[in-house]
């Protein structure tokens, strides 16, 4: 298929085009000067009925005008890309040929037999409907249209009521004269005929389009002044007329000539054979209007031609209603059964979905529920279309407890015409099982109102089990690892205190080294079993307003103790004022981090030195910051030490009795606590490490609760 | 002030431990057993000023025999303490919110054990 007219196509990229896009040729613009041209040339047309008929002004006008017109074409025609060139030289051709054979028709012809054509201009006329006939045929192997029956039903419908209006208005009336057709007025009548083909071929194509294409849409209006002036011909000469309606033929006629002229100069004309794809044989609604206006048509038509006592025509045109009635009926059928296709397909594609989908309208009641759902709810469509779904399977908590619908998040979603997730929630079968799922609700928007809301949901028990089976793994494992820890640091530290007899002073350092590594090892099993549940997502953080000035003075105190044996001061102070401090925080959590910061602080400072704790309101955010006067950490490790066992350096976690997990600990629930944690150091000088937490909005918190953690020996 | 004090653990160690603990450094009277059935049989004759639990024991464990304790026959009011090795924050929040005083964690430290009971029952 030949890709034409993309070099005439400016500002767009070529990624950006598709073949069959329906928006190609949108940045293609209607020249100003094809307005003017098409404004001058309808101006010509009235002018050929206005002025004194064969005058040197008429004949200026008219033959003036068509040569104009046709040169243009020719013009176009030259500058076309090669696969809609030779569909514009046959219609170029079309009209020369036409118009030649007008002027031999005009020299030639005798006005003392009207219905007499000179040969010459008859084989002219034909020869240029053989030049239509290319086009068309060309036009149609180009735009390949495919096997497309509802387009040829729509062009059949619409070209029967399109000869039965101008029939009615043109060929009956001549009818009724007392008239014996010579075999001019037959011959004469295949001109009628041949345009009324091409028109339906015009609007067949015209259908084809998914949206009004301009220059079809042109075509189409030009063959339909052909149609209209060979029938005004053909009444004048089944009725012999000589007056002077004949102008209105001569105008209609450069009327076609110029639209012709329009579509090869209008945008997109040099596209116009670009294939068609599937979804442009959808009916447009532009189509349907026009279809049932068509069916409509004729039958009014032959209720007229009764009713006025035109009985030839009413013959006629009652054989073209039970045509136009029987292709309209045959339409409607096809079109339902695309429809039916349409929305068999659309349920395939919900039932073939592996999550369940249901349909809600705005108070809750199920409007659709595809096949995952009723098999993850083990029930049937009836058992819940048409029904509040909270009612038939929301409506209780695992624990049996009611759950109403006023309580449902589902309910505030769709009322506030939001999406949403639902996780952990359960939902109730129909035989009573609680299930857990995950669930997502999107609004169903008509234009701006809520039209109720789509749930998508996925039965996760298995999912659930597995989690359970590895929580409860890590459960077990906890006491697996505490309790030894616990009888061997309890002996350790009975034997230590001299409960059970007195310590000499050699057993007296075993034991307490002995007790300082079932503590190291100990925090090692909570540190693992932090880090795996904040992997897991199984550390709810419990923010509640707490001051910071109050955390870090409860933090400073658990550590007093470390401090005071490794000879180090700790200090703090607050610039700010007291009541600015507060931030919304789990205390729990944050006195940990702060401990882990303190400690590191305590552990990395030399003797005799200060940890100082600053703890400060900075714009919308309260910062703490623990600052030691240790060794430093080298700037290509600054990143590292958050890292789980990044420590500074190898053999740090002997010496200081670290995990290396501890400030990955701090970090993660700093991160989750909304703030952040940042380290600056100079080697040699000390290192800041600081804590930076969204201040809680408006006046001082009320006294922080009590802070001893519950697990604390 | 001498206490009654019933400590129920699966683990014999830590039985021993607690006992030693609670026993010879704050002297209170201890009796320690080994599941929660025997527990619920030594309150049918013995009626102390605390019960000290363990949660994880195979059988009947720590949530269950405070169940049985509460809707038993003998001292359904006895109060109650965990002595746990769930340190999980859901867990313990879990436990905390049952009808005991409090939840202790293990390790503990056997010097110190004696007056966190204490502070727990408000002696």
């Amino acid at each position: 298929m030949p890709l034409s007219g993309t070099s005439w196509v400016r500002g767009r990229s070529p990624a950006r085009r598709t073949v069959d896009s329906p928006a190609d040729g949108e940045a293609q613009r209607w020249h100003p000067a094809w307005f003017v041209l098409v404004t001058l040339g309808a101006i010509a047309c009235v002018l050929v009925i206005v002025l004194p008929e064969r005058s040197v002004a008429w004949l200026i006008d008219y033959e003036g005008v068509a040569i104009a017109a046709l040169v243009v074409f020719a013009i176009a025609g030259l500058r076309m890309p090669p696969g809609a060139r030779a569909i514009w030289w046959a219609l170029w051709a079309f009209q020369v040929l036409t118009f030649t054979g007008e002027a031999v028709y005009d020299a030639q012809h005798d006005d003392s037999a009207p219905t007499s054509i000179p040969p010459l201009a008859s084989a002219l006329y034909l020869s240029a409907y053989i030049a239509a006939f290319v086009a068309l045929i060309l036009l149609i192997r180009l735009a390949h249209p495919g096997r497309d029956r509802e387009a040829w039903i729509d062009a059949g419908i619409v070209a029967i009521a399109a000869a039965s209006i101008l029939g009615t208005l043109i060929v009956a009336p001549a009818m009724t004269n007392q008239f014996d057709p010579g075999i001019e007025t037959v011959v004469a009548l295949v001109y009628p005929l041949l345009d009324l083909g091409v028109l339906a071929v015009m609007i067949w194509l015209l259908f084809g389009s998914v949206r009004l294409n301009p220059v079809l849409a042109l075509l189409t209006a030009a063959f339909t002044f052909y149609l209209a002036a060979d029938l005004l011909y053909e009444y004048r000469l089944v009725n012999g007329l000589t007056d002077r309606t004949w102008v209105w033929r001569e105008a209609m006629y450069l009327a076609a000539v110029i639209l012709i002229v329009a579509a090869a100069t209008a945008p997109g004309a040099d596209r116009i054979a670009h294939p068609t794809s599937a979804t442009m044989r959808r009916a447009t609604p532009i189509r349907l209007v026009a279809l049932v206006a068509a069916v409509l048509t004729v039958p009014a038509l032959l209720a007229f031609a009764v009713w006025s006592g035109r009985d030839g025509s009413a013959k006629l045109l009652a054989i073209a209603s039970v045509l136009v009635i029987g292709l309209g009926l045959w339409r409607t059928r096809i079109l339902l059964t695309t429809i039916e296709q349409q929305q068999r397909l659309n349920e395939l594609v919900l039932d073939s979905a592996g999550d369940g989908i249901i349909g809600l309208a705005p108070d809750g009641t199920v409007v659709f529920v595809n096949m995952a759902a009723r098999r993850i709810l083990r029930c049937r469509e009836e058992d819940v279309v048409e029904r509040n779904f909270h009612d038939v399977a929301h409506h209780q908590h695992p624990d049996g407890t009611p759950y109403p619908w006023s309580d449902c998040p589902t309910r505030e979603l769709i009322a506030q015409g939001k999406s949403g997730a639902l996780t952990n929630s359960t939902y109730i079968r129909r035989d009573g099982v609680h299930i857990p799922v995950d669930v997502i609700i999107t609004p169903m928007l008509a234009g701006d109102v809520v039209a109720g809301a789509v749930m998508l949901f996925r039965d996760i028990s298995e999912r659930a089990a597995i989690e359970e089976m590895k929580s409860q793994f890590i459960a077990i494992i906890s006491h697996e690892l505490r309790t030894p820890l616990t009888s061997i640091k309890g002996s350790l530290q009975l034997l230590d205190a001299g409960v059970v007899g007195p310590v000499t002073g050699e057993q007296q350092q075993l034991l307490t080294m002995a007790v300082n590594n079932t503590d190291r090892l100990r925090k090692l099993v909570d540190d693992i079993l932090d880090v795996e549940r904040l992997d897991a997502g199984r550390m709810p953080l419990r923010p509640e307003p707490v001051n910071a000035l109050s955390l870090a003075h409860q933090a400073i105190e658990g550590i007093e103790g470390a401090a005071q044996s490794a000879g180090i001061a700790v200090r703090v102070q607050s610039p700010s004022p007291e009541s600015t401090l507060v931030v919304d925080v789990d205390p729990h959590r944050m006195l940990q981090v702060l401990a882990n910061l303190l400690g590191n602080a305590i552990k990395f400072s030399e003797r005799d030195s200060t940890v100082s704790v600053d703890v400060s309101r900075a714009g919308p955010s309260v910062t703490i910051a623990v600052a030691d006067h240790g060794r430093g950490i080298p700037a290509d490790r600054l990143a590292s030490v958050f890292e789980r066992f990044g420590q500074v350096e190898s053999g740090d976690a002997r010496r200081q009795g670290g995990t290396g997990l501890g400030l990955a600990i701090a970090k993660e629930l700093v991160t989750r606590s909304g703030g952040t944690l940042d380290v600056t150091s100079t080697v040699g000088v000390g290192s800041t490490f600081t804590v930076t937490l969204p201040a809680r909005p408006g006046g001082p918190a009320e006294e922080p609760t009590d802070l001893r953690p519950p697990t604390e020996g | 002030m001498q206490k009654r004090i019933l400590i129920v653990d699966d683990d014999d160690d830590i039985r021993m431990l607690s006992t030693m603990s609670l026993s010879r450094v704050a002297g209170h009277d201890v009796r320690a057993v080994g599941s929660g059935q025997e527990c619920l049989d030594q309150l049918a004759s013995w009626t102390p000023d605390l019960v000290l639990l363990d949660v994880m024991m195979p059988g009947m464990d720590g949530i269950s025999t405070l169940a049985a304790i509460r809707s038993g026959h003998h001292c359904p009011d006895v109060p109650v303490a965990f002595l746990t090795a769930s340190v999980a924050p859901t867990e313990v929040d879990r436990l905390a919110a049952l009808a005991v005083l409090g939840v202790l964690g293990k390790p503990f430290d056997p010097m110190q054990l004696p007056a966190q009971v204490a502070v727990l029952a408000g002696w």
